[in-house]
C-alpha cells in the first residue's frame, strides 16, 4: 500500500499489526515501529517493545477518546472508509488542536484532490490501497497538493499553501 | 403466481453531452426505437452489465421498463422515462436534443 | 458590491484549472464516475434527466449588470438561450456539455463569478435578504458577514466532505426575509447587551423530507467570534453527523437526536477547546469587506417625488405596480423595486438572454448597475430614485417584465420538477402555469392580496413548499402525477410548516382546488386587509378542508 508524503511515495517505516494478530499478547512485541489496532493498544503498552508505537483507530471516536490517546503513541492512523467520508479531517484537526505532535496517517482511498486538505488538517502522510494507486499515480497527488496558491482559512498552517489570505491582506494594510 | 416480466431496455446519460442515450445492438443511440429490448431478466442483466463496462461513454446506466414486443417501438411505462424521450414539456426554448453519435458497443 | 482582489482572482482561476484537470481524468479513466461525481458537484455540475445542469453561484444574490450580461452570453453560447433563477439566489443552466464546462467557468471567472460549492456535501451559497443594505427595517447590513462566511467556507480543508450539504442564511432585519429558521445555520444580526454587534445563532432548520424549524443555540455571539464559533459547529457536525443514511444526514437530525441541550454542550465544549481563535484577523477582514458595501452616491432627494405621484395618479397600471412591487428604502427619495420573473403561463424564474440584457441595461440606467436575485426567483433593483420609477416601469412593461404581482398569487415559486430534475416525482412548472393562468386577472389578484404559493416536484422540497402559504407537493400515485396541498406555511420569523390539507389532487384538479381555497378565504376573511395567512392562522387550516373537498 503506497505511502505518500507531500506528494512523494516513501518507504513505510512502520509495520501494521492486523487486528486478529495475537502476537500482541506475547511478552515482547516485534522490534521496530509498530501500529496496533486501537482495542489492543492497552495491551501493547504493557509489553516490552524496541521501537515506536502507533495506533490504528476507527473513524467514529469522539473527542474524549481522541484526547485520551495523547502521550501514548507516536503515530495515529485514521481510516477513511470512503473518500466521501470526511470525518477523518476533523479527527486530525482535533488531534492537532489538543496538542498531538506525532505522525498522523490518513488511511484509505483518498483521491489526489484531497491531498492538500489532508495536509492542512494535520496529516503527515496518506496510505492508499494498491488498486487505487494504479488509477491515481502518485504524481497526481503531487500536482493536486499545489493546485491552489493560497488558502482562505486561518489556523490550517500545515497546508501546502503557505499564503493565508486573511493574514496576507492584513499585513499588506499595516 | 409470479409477476410477469416487464420488457426492459438500458438507458443512461451520455458522458460528454449529458443527453439521454439507450443501448441498442449497434451501440449507444439517442433514438429509443433502436434500443435493444430484453425479454427476460438474464438478458436484461447482461445488457446492463455491458453498459456498466462503458463508463467512458455512459453515466449511470439503469434498466427501464417498456411496453412493446419484437417489432414495435419500446415505450416506457413510467412517465419520467417518457419525459426523457420527449424532453421537457415546458419551455419554448427547449428543443429535442440532437441525435447523439452512434457508438460501437 | 464586493470586488475580488488578486487573491480571490487567483483562487477562482486555480479552481477552473483544477476542474479542467478533473474532467480530463474522468475522460481518461483515472477517476471513476463515483470519484468524479463529488468533484463535479463541488463545481455545481449536476447530471439531470436530459442533460447536465450547471448551478452558478450568486453570492447572497448580488449581481452586477456586467455579470448579468456575461450570464446572457453564456446562455447563448453554451446553452439554449436562458437561465433559471433558483430558490437560493443562484442561477442554473440546463444544457451545458461537460467538455465546455471549464470554458464556462473561465468565462464566469472573467466577471468574478464561479460555480464553486453550489452542490456537494460542503458549505453552499450563503443566502440573505434581497433588500440587504437598503431595507428601512434593517438593523445591520448582512452582506459583509455573508461575504466573510463565503470566503471562509471556500475550499475549506476540513469541511469539504461533510455528511451532507450545508446551507447558511443571514438576516440583518428582524423581519426575516432570508428564512433563517429553515437553514442548517441561520444568523440574525442583533445588538448585544452593551450594544455591540453580533449574531443570534440558529441551528438545525430545514425542509426536505423531515422539515424542522431551527433552534437558537446562542442568543448572542459577538461579531468577531463568528468564524471560530462556526468552526466549532461544523466540527461537531462533521464528527457526529450521521453518514449511514443520506436522508438522516443533515445537522437538523443531529440536533434532534442529541437533543438541543446536548448539542449546545458539544458546540460550546468544542468552541472552548479550540486554541485562541484569530478573532482580530476575522474582525479586520470584516472591516475590509465592509468598505465594499459603503453607501452609494445617493442624491439628496425629498422623500415624496412629484413625478412619481403624478404618474401614479394618471396611470393605473403603474399605480398597481408601485403598490405591489416596491419596498421601503432607508434613504429618502429612493425605493427598492422587485421585478417579477413570473409571466402568466410562463416558467417561474426562467430568464432569457434578452431578458438578462434588458435587466442589465435597466440596472445601469436606474440602479447603480447592480441587482439582486431573490429566493422567490425574482430580481430586485435595490436603489432606484423614486423620480425614475415610472420610466423604469415603462421600460419593464415594454419587455414584459412589468407585472404588478410581487407576493401575489401568481408570484409562484416552483422547482424545475420532473421536466428537468432526476430526483422529481412529478412536474411542477405546468402546475404553476395552470394556476397563474387561472388567476391572471390583475384585479382579482390584488383583491386576493399577499398569497405565496410554493410548488415542489418531490419530497426534497426544493420549491420550499413547506413554507408556502399554500404549498403544493408533487408525488406519484400509481404512475400518475398527484399533488398534495399544505396550508399555512411561513418562512419568516413567525416560522411555521404548512399542514397537509387532506387527500391529493390530479394535475387537472389542482388549479380548481386552489380556486376553492381562495374563494373560501375571500368568503371568511375578516375584512379586505386580513391576508390569507392571517385568516389561515385565525381559523386553522381545517377551516379550508371542507371547501377544498366539498364539491370534489
Amino acid at each position: 500500500m503506497p505511502l505518500i508524503r507531500k506528494g512523494v511515495t516513501v518507504e513505510d517505516e512502520w509495520t501494521t499489526l492486523a487486528s486478529d494478530d495475537d502476537t500482541i499478547f506475547d511478552e515482547e512485541l516485534p522490534a521496530g515501529d509498530l501500529i496496533v489496532p486501537h482495542r489492543r493498544l492497552a495491551s501493547a503498552r504493557q509489553r516490552k517493545h524496541d521501537g515506536k508505537l502507533g495506533v490504528a483507530i476507527d473513524n467514529d471516536l469522539d473527542i474524549g477518546a481522541l484526547e485520551a490517546l495523547l502521550g501514548t503513541v507516536d503515530l495515529i492512523s485514521v481510516p477513511f472508509p470512503a473518500f466521501g467520508d470526511g470525518r477523518g479531517f476533523s479527527i486530525a484537526k482535533s488531534l492537532r488542536n489538543t496538542g498531538f505532535t506525532g505522525v498522523l496517517r490518513a488511511h484509505g482511498p483518498l483521491i489526489a484532490d484531497q491531498a492538500a486538505f489532508a495536509e492542512a488538517c494535520g496529516f503527515d502522510e496518506i496510505e492508499i490501497p494498491d488498486d487505487h494507486a494504479e488509477r491515481q499515480p502518485v504524481d497526481q497527488y503531487a500536482t493536486a497538493r499545489t493546485a491552489f496558491p493560497a488558502r482562505y482559512q486561518e489556523a490550517y498552517d500545515a497546508a501546502p499553501q503557505t499564503v493565508s489570505i486573511l493574514s496576507a491582506r492584513h499585513t499588506a494594510r499595516h | 403466481m409470479a409477476k410477469a416480466f416487464s420488457p426492459k431496455i438500458v438507458s443512461a446519460n451520455d458522458l460528454m453531452s449529458g443527453y439521454t442515450i439507450y443501448l441498442g445492438d449497434a451501440g449507444w443511440t439517442s433514438d429509443i426505437a433502436d434500443a435493444e429490448i430484453a425479454h427476460d431478466q438474464a438478458t436484461a442483466d447482461t445488457l446492463l452489465a455491458a453498459a456498466e463496462r462503458q463508463p467512458e461513454i455512459a453515466v449511470g446506466p439503469y434498466l427501464v421498463d417498456v411496453t412493446g414486443h419484437l417489432g414495435s417501438d419500446p415505450a416506457p411505462t413510467k412517465y419520467r422515462e417518457v419525459i426523457r424521450v420527449s424532453g421537457p414539456t415546458v419551455g419554448a426554448l427547449n428543443k429535442l436534443p440532437e441525435a447523439a453519435e452512434q457508438r460501437a458497443a | 458590491m464586493y470586488r475580488y482582489d488578486e487573491f480571490d482572482e487567483s483562487m477562482v482561476r486555480a479552481r477552473v484549472a483544477e476542474f479542467r484537470g478533473q474532467v480530463q481524468r474522468r475522460v481518461d479513466g483515472s477517476l471513476t464516475e463515483d470519484e468524479f461525481k463529488p468533484l463535479r458537484l463541488m463545481n455545481g455540475l449536476y447530471l439531470q434527466l436530459h442533460a447536465y445542469m450547471l448551478r452558478v453561484a450568486i453570492p447572497y444574490g448580488a449581481l452586477s449588470s456586467d455579470q448579468m450580461r456575461q450570464l446572457a452570453m453564456i446562455a447563448e453560447r453554451y446553452d439554449r438561450g436562458y437561465g433559471h433563477l433558483t430558490t437560493r439566489q443562484n442561477i442554473q443552466y440546463n444544457w451545458p456539455k461537460l467538455p465546455e464546462v471549464p470554458d464556462i467557468l473561465d468565462d464566469l471567472a472573467d466577471v468574478q463569478m464561479h460555480a464553486i460549492q453550489t452542490s456537494g456535501n460542503c458549505i453552499r451559497n450563503v443566502t440573505s435578504d434581497p433588500f440587504a443594505g437598503v431595507a428601512a427595517d434593517e438593523l445591520e447590513d448582512p452582506r459583509p458577514t455573508a461575504e466573510l462566511i463565503r470566503q471562509w467556507s471556500t475550499f475549506h480543508p476540513e469541511f469539504s466532505f461533510l455528511p451532507r450539504k450545508f446551507k447558511i442564511a443571514i438576516t440583518g432585519s428582524p423581519n426575516d426575509r432570508a428564512a433563517v429558521y429553515f437553514h442548517d445555520i441561520g444568523l440574525r444580526m442583533v445588538a448585544g447587551p452593551d450594544d455591540d454587534a453580533g449574531y443570534e445563532v440558529i441551528v438545525g432548520g430545514g425542509q426536505g423530507r423531515t422539515p424542522m424549524i431551527g433552534k437558537v443555540v446562542r442568543d448572542f455571539l459577538p461579531r468577531e467570534e463568528l468564524l471560530g464559533y462556526l468552526e466549532a459547529i461544523m466540527r461537531v457536525y462533521n464528527l457526529y453527523g450521521r453518514r449511514d443514511n443520506k436522508y438522516k444526514a443533515r445537522i437538523k437530525i443531529l440536533v434532534h437526536e442529541l437533543g438541543l441541550e446536548a448539542f449546545k454542550d458539544e458546540v460550546e465544549a468544542e468552541y472552548s477547546r479550540k486554541p485562541d481563535a484569530d478573532n482580530a484577523l476575522a474582525e479586520a477582514e470584516l472591516q475590509r469587506i465592509e468598505t465594499y458595501f459603503a453607501p452609494k452616491d445617493y442624491e439628496t432627494r425629498p422623500d415624496r417625488s412629484e413625478i412619481f405621484e403624478v404618474a401614479r395618479h394618471n396611470d393605473p397600471a403603474f399605480a398597481a405596480w408601485a403598490d405591489q412591487n416596491l419596498f421601503s428604502h432607508k434613504v429618502e427619495g429612493y425605493a427598492a423595486a422587485t421585478i417579477t420573473i413570473k409571466r402568466v403561463g410562463g416558467e417561474p424564474g426562467d430568464v432569457t438572454a434578452d431578458d438578462m440584457r434588458t435587466l442589465a441595461d435597466l440596472a445601469d440606467r436606474f440602479s447603480f448597475g447592480e441587482m439582486r436575485v431573490s429566493h422567490e426567483q425574482n430580481i430586485v433593483f435595490s436603489d432606484v430614485r423614486k423620480d425614475d420609477l415610472y420610466d423604469l416601469w415603462k421600460a419593464l412593461a415594454k419587455a414584459e417584465l412589468g407585472d404588478a404581482n410581487k407576493g401575489l398569487i401568481t408570484d409562484i415559486i416552483a422547482c424545475p420538477g420532473l421536466d428537468y430534475c432526476a430526483l422529481a416525482t412529478a412536474r411542477s412548472i405546468p402546475i404553476a402555469q395552470k394556476i397563474s393562468t387561472a388567476f391572471a386577472d390583475p384585479i382579482r389578484q390584488r383583491d386576493i392580496g399577499p398569497l405565496s404559493i410554493k410548488i415542489s416536484g418531490c419530497i426534497n422540497a426544493c420549491g420550499h413548499h413547506h413554507v408556502g402559504h399554500i404549498g403544493i407537493l408533487g408525488l406519484d400515485k400509481a404512475g400518475e402525477e398527484f399533488y398534495q396541498i399544505t396550508l399555512g406555511g411561513d418562512a419568516t420569523e413567525t416560522a411555521a410548516l404548512g399542514e397537509r390539507a387532506g387527500p391529493g389532487f390530479s394535475s387537472d384538479e389542482v388549479a380548481g382546488a386552489i380556486e376553492r381555497v381562495v374563494d373560501h378565504y375571500l368568503d371568511v376573511r375578516d375584512g379586505e386587509d386580513e391576508t390569507f395567512l392571517e385568516t389561515c392562522r385565525r381559523l386553522g387550516p381545517d377551516a379550508f378542508k371542507e371547501a377544498l373537498y366539498a364539491a370534489h
